[in-house]
């Protein structure tokens, strides 16, 4: 049974520990996050200022408007939607069913961050959106397709974030190990 | 190629968004009349000009919007949360 209780990640045995492509080059890191914890948080159109202060409770900073996160002293809120929040990696405030909802998406995205002097290039090969810094800086939120799939984008200190749905992960990372590797790349899972 | 400029995300690709249909369409009552449904579901107008559609934004912010275009050139010229609700709390944080 301890084998059931075992958080297992979609791409755990599909990180190759191999240079990837192009020798000589790490044009791109790609670093996949086993524990993520992540909490979504949802208002209704009338009770977003109260859920906005929730948030913030929980992050200790103001809750991000359109297209922004916001890292506070305790945890990291991303804006994803006009009624929704995503917490990550802390627990989620207390919200009353009359005011919104609170779920738990830990198990349904797969963390994957790019970084590196290539990583907004090799996103660019599948993605409609400029992904440039000077475009998309440090606390940039967007939502889009990849390979008509939905994942959520988040640039931070350590470089683009990508949240991929679980059951498509594998085939997503393929692809972009694929892609990576042009510009030469590595791998790691922690 | 269009592009919309969803009052959530930002200017976006067509690719992201799902076509609606007529977003002036004004259904009647759940007890009109057959015809009076059968109007309002199947019959259109072939618009040479300024159009109002709906549009969802299901790869990005999958909220319903309210988008005005002209059929002849595609120039869009007013994009709008469907939801009342919505569209309000967007305008606060402009």
């Amino acid at each position: 049974m301890a084998e059931l209780a075992t958080r297992r990640s979609a791409l755990d045995g599909h990180v190759p520990a191999d240079h990837i492509g192009e020798p000589g080059a790490v044009g791109v890191n790609l670093a996949v996050t086993r524990e993520v914890q992540l909490w979504q948080v949802a208002a209704w159109p009338d009770t977003v200022d109260a859920v906005a202060k929730a948030v913030g409770s929980v992050t200790g900073a103001q809750a991000p408007g359109p297209r922004l996160a916001i890292s506070g002293p305790n945890a990291v809120a991303l804006r994803v939607e006009p009624l929704k929040w995503w917490i990550l990696n802390a627990e989620p405030p207390t919200v009353a069913s009359e005011q919104g909802a609170v779920v738990d998406l830990s198990h349904a995205r797969t963390q994957v961050t790019l970084s590196g002097p290539a990583a907004a290039d090799c996103l660019m090969r599948h993605l409609p959106l400029d992904l440039r810094e000077e475009s998309f800086p440090v606390g940039s939120v967007a939502s889009t397709a990849f390979h008509h799939v939905g994942v959520t984008l988040w640039r931070n200190d350590a470089g683009i974030a990508v949240f991929l749905p679980r059951g498509f992960a594998l085939s997503l990372w393929q692809l972009l190990l694929e892609t990576a590797a042009q510009f030469g790349a590595r791998a790691q899972i922690d | 190629m269009i592009r919309i400029h969803c009052p959530f995300c930002g200017e976006r690709d067509h690719s992201e968004f799902a076509y609606g249909g007529d977003g002036s369409v004004v259904y009647p009552a759940l007890d009109a009349s057959a015809e009076a449904w059968h109007d309002a579901v199947f019959l259109r107008e072939n618009i040479r000009g300024l159009q109002v559609e709906t549009w969802q934004h299901v790869n990005g912010c999958r909220q319903w919007l309210r988008v005005e275009r002209s059929t002849v050139t595609h120039e869009i010229t007013s994009v709008q949360a469907c939801h009342p609700g919505v569209a309000t709390v967007l305008e606060s944080e402009q």
